[in-house]
C-alpha cells in the first residue's frame, strides 16, 4: 500500500474502535513520511511510526473527537515519539549529526532536475529541526494548517506564519 | 506574487518547490509496511514482531495498578475508621435513647476536700522482708500527685443491677448474649443460674466487669431485651483509698523507725522487745497492704447483677421503629464513609491533578527542546 499525499486532507472521522483501521490505512504512509523527514533516518522512522500506531491503538478509546480530528491525534502521538527519539539521540550522542539518507540519490545524474533535488536535500539537512518539521508536516504528510496547528498545539494562524517562514528559509538555503 | 516572511515569492517558484518537496517525500519500505499491516490487523499484540517497534514500548496506564491499590487501601482504612467511630458513638446513643426506668444513686463520702490521694501514682518498693515502703516518693512527686476536689483521679465504686424481660423462649439466648458481652469487655461471669420450667424461664447472672467498661456493657445489654429496671450505685471511695494508703505508709514508717532503734539497742532485753515490735509492725503492714489492695480493687472492678425474666408480653419482634433506627444508622454510616472518603480523595485528586499537569508541561518542554539545535 503506497500512496503519496499531494494535498492537505480533510479532517477524517475520529478513531473510534471501528474507525481505527481506516485511520491507520489512510495515515500510515503520511506518518512515516513526516517522521522520516524529521529524523532523516529511515530505520528510526520505521520504529517510531510503528510505535506511534501501537500507542494510538492502545489509547484509541481515550480519544475524544471533540478535541480534534483523529488524523491530527495520530500525528501528535507520532510527534511525541519522534521527539523522544531525538532526545534519546542527544543523550547517547552516538549520532553527532543527522545520518545522510542517500536513498534515491543518483550521483551520476547531473540533469537540472537532479541538481535541484540534490540542492533540496542539502537545504533540508541544513534547516533547523523546527522548520524541517513544518516542511515535513505540510509537504510530506500533507497536513493542512489547521491540522498542523493541532499537532503542534498552536493556533492555525501561527502555524501558517511559521510554515511560511520555514518555506522562506528553505528557499534561501537552496539559493 | 505571494509574500513569505516579508520576502516576495513568485507563485510559480512556490509551486515548483512544493512539487519538488512532494517528489522527495520519504516512502516506507514495502516489507516493513506489510509487517506493520499484519501487526495492525492483529491488534498490535504485545511482544513486538515484524514491522513493530524494535524498542519495547512502555505499557500505557501501567501506573494504574499501584494507584488503584493505594486507593483501595485508603478506602479500607476509611471504612474501618468510620465503623470504629460509629460503634463508639452508636452505643452511647442507644443507651441514651433507652426509655427504661433508670435510677442512679451517687453517694459521695467526701465534701470536696483536697486529699493526698496519690495512691498508685507514687511507686513503692518492697524491702527484703517483703514489706512495702510507700515513703519512697519524693516531695515533688507527692505534691504533683495531690488531687483536686474535682472528678479527675477520684476513685468510685460502681455497681449495677439490671433486670430484663424476654419471651420465655428467648431467656436462654439473652443470657448467652449477656455472657458474650461480658467476655468481650474483659469481664468475668462469677455466677450464672438459668432455670426453665413449663411456666417460664429465668436467669440470674453475677458479673464482674472492669469499671471502665461498665457503661459499654450496660448499653449493649439493655439492647438485648425489654428493660424492667436498671439500678446503678456509684460511691466515691477516694477517702477510703487515701486512708488505706496512709495507713500503709504509717505502718511502714513505724517499722523503719523500729529497725533504726534496733540498730541502736544496747541491751539484749531491749533488742528482744524491739524485734517483737518489728514483727508486729510487719503484720500491720501486711494488713494495710491487703486493705489497700481491696479498696483499690473496688474502684477497678464493678459488679453487675443481671436478671432475665420471662414475660410472654415482652416484645419479641422488631418494631418499625427499630427498623427505622437501623436504617438511620446505616445511612449515617454511609454518609460518614462518603464524607471521610471525599475528605481524603478530593485533596489527593487535586494534588494528583496538579502533579500530572506539571509533569505533562515539563515533559512537553523537554520534548520541545529536542527540536532546538
Amino acid at each position: 500500500m503506497q500512496q503519496v499525499a499531494t494535498a492537505p486532507r480533510e479532517a477524517t472521522a475520529p478513531p473510534s474502535a471501528l474507525a481505527f483501521d481506516d485511520l491507520y490505512r489512510t495515515s500510515r504512509d503520511d506518518v512515516y513520511a513526516y517522521v522520516a523527514g524529521l529524523l532523516r533516518d529511515s530505520h528510526a522512522a520505521e520504529d517510531v511510526t510503528a510505535l506511534a500506531f501501537e500507542r494510538a491503538y492502545r489509547r484509541r478509546r481515550r480519544f475524544d473527537p471533540r478535541r480534534g480530528n483523529g488524523r491530527a491525534w495520530v500525528f501528535a502521538i507520532a510527534r511525541n515519539a519522534a521527539l523522544d527519539e531525538l532526545r534519546r539521540r542527544k543523550r547517547t550522542a552516538s549520532l553527532l549529526a543527522d545520518p545522510e539518507d542517500l536513498e534515491g540519490a543518483d550521483p551520476g545524474d547531473e540533469s537540472d532536475a537532479a541538481l535541484r533535488r540534490a540542492a533540496l536535500r542539502s537545504a533540508l539537512a541544513r534547516l533547523e529541526l523546527r522548520d524541517r518539521e513544518l516542511i515535513a508536516l505540510r509537504f510530506f504528510a500533507g497536513l493542512g494548517n489547521g491540522e498542523i496547528a493541532e499537532v503542534l498545539g498552536i493556533s492555525a494562524s501561527n502555524a501558517g506564519t511559521r510554515l511560511n517562514r520555514a518555506v522562506d528559509k528553505l528557499r534561501k538555503e537552496m539559493a | 506574487m505571494t509574500t513569505h516572511g516579508g520576502n516576495p515569492m513568485d507563485s510559480g517558484d512556490l509551486a515548483e518547490l512544493a512539487l519538488l518537496l512532494r517528489a522527495e517525500r520519504p516512502e516506507p519500505d514495502a516489507g516493513w509496511a506489510a509487517r506493520l499491516d499484519q501487526r495492525a490487523a492483529a491488534g498490535f499484540p504485545r511482544g513486538g514482531g515484524s514491522g513493530g517497534s524494535r524498542r519495547p514500548s512502555r505499557r500505557p496506564g501501567g501506573w494504574m495498578a499501584p494507584a488503584g491499590g493505594l486507593a483501595a487501601l485508603l478506602l479500607v482504612v476509611v471504612v474501618v475508621a468510620v465503623n470504629q467511630g460509629d460503634s463508639t458513638t452508636g452505643t452511647s446513643d442507644s443507651a441514651s435513647s433507652s426509655d427504661a426506668a433508670l435510677s442512679t444513686t451517687v453517694a459521695p463520702e467526701s465534701s470536696g476536700e483536697s486529699f493526698d490521694a496519690d495512691g498508685e501514682m507514687i511507686p513503692f518498693q518492697r524491702d527484703s522482708a517483703g514489706a512495702a515502703d510507700l515513703s519512697y516518693g519524693t516531695l515533688d512527686a507527692r505534691r504533683a500527685a495531690k488531687i483536686a476536689p474535682g472528678t479527675e483521679n477520684r476513685r468510685v465504686d460502681r455497681d449495677a443491677q439490671l433486670t430484663l424481660s424476654a419471651q420465655p423462649d428467648d431467656v436462654r439466648g439473652v443470657s448467652d448474649e449477656v455472657i458474650s458481652i461480658t467476655r468481650s469487655l474483659d469481664g468475668v461471669v462469677e455466677n450464672s443460674q438459668i432455670s426453665e420450667t413449663k411456666d417460664g424461664a429465668s436467669a440470674t447472672l453475677q458479673l464482674t466487669i472492669p469499671t471502665r467498661n461498665l457503661d459499654a456493657a450496660l448499653d449493649r445489654m439493655t439492647e438485648l431485651a425489654d428493660v424492667d429496671s436498671l439500678n446503678e450505685t456509684a460511691t466515691d471511695i477516694t477517702r477510703p483509698v487515701v486512708d488505706a494508703k496512709d495507713e500503709l505508709r504509717d505502718a511502714n514508717a513505724r517499722r523503719r523507725e523500729l529497725l533504726q532503734a534496733l540498730g541502736n539497742a544496747t541491751t539484749t532485753a531491749e533488742a528482744d522487745a524491739l524485734e517483737q515490735q518489728i514483727a508486729d509492725a510487719r503484720k500491720d503492714i501486711a494488713r494495710a497492704e491487703a486493705a489497700y489492695e481491696k479498696i483499690t480493687l473496688k474502684a477497678r472492678l464493678s459488679s453487675l447483677d443481671v436478671t432475665v425474666q420471662s414475660n410472654p408480653e415482652a416484645s419479641s419482634q422488631r418494631t418499625i421503629g427499630d427498623w427505622l433506627d437501623d436504617a438511620v444508622d446505616v445511612l449515617r454510616t454511609l454518609a460518614g464513609v462518603l464524607l471521610v472518603t471525599l475528605a481524603i480523595v478530593v485533596p489527593v485528586a487535586l494534588i494528583a491533578g496538579i502533579v500530572a499537569f506539571v509533569v505533562s508541561r515539563v515533559r512537553r518542554r523537554r520534548r520541545e527542546r529536542a527540536l532546538d539545535a
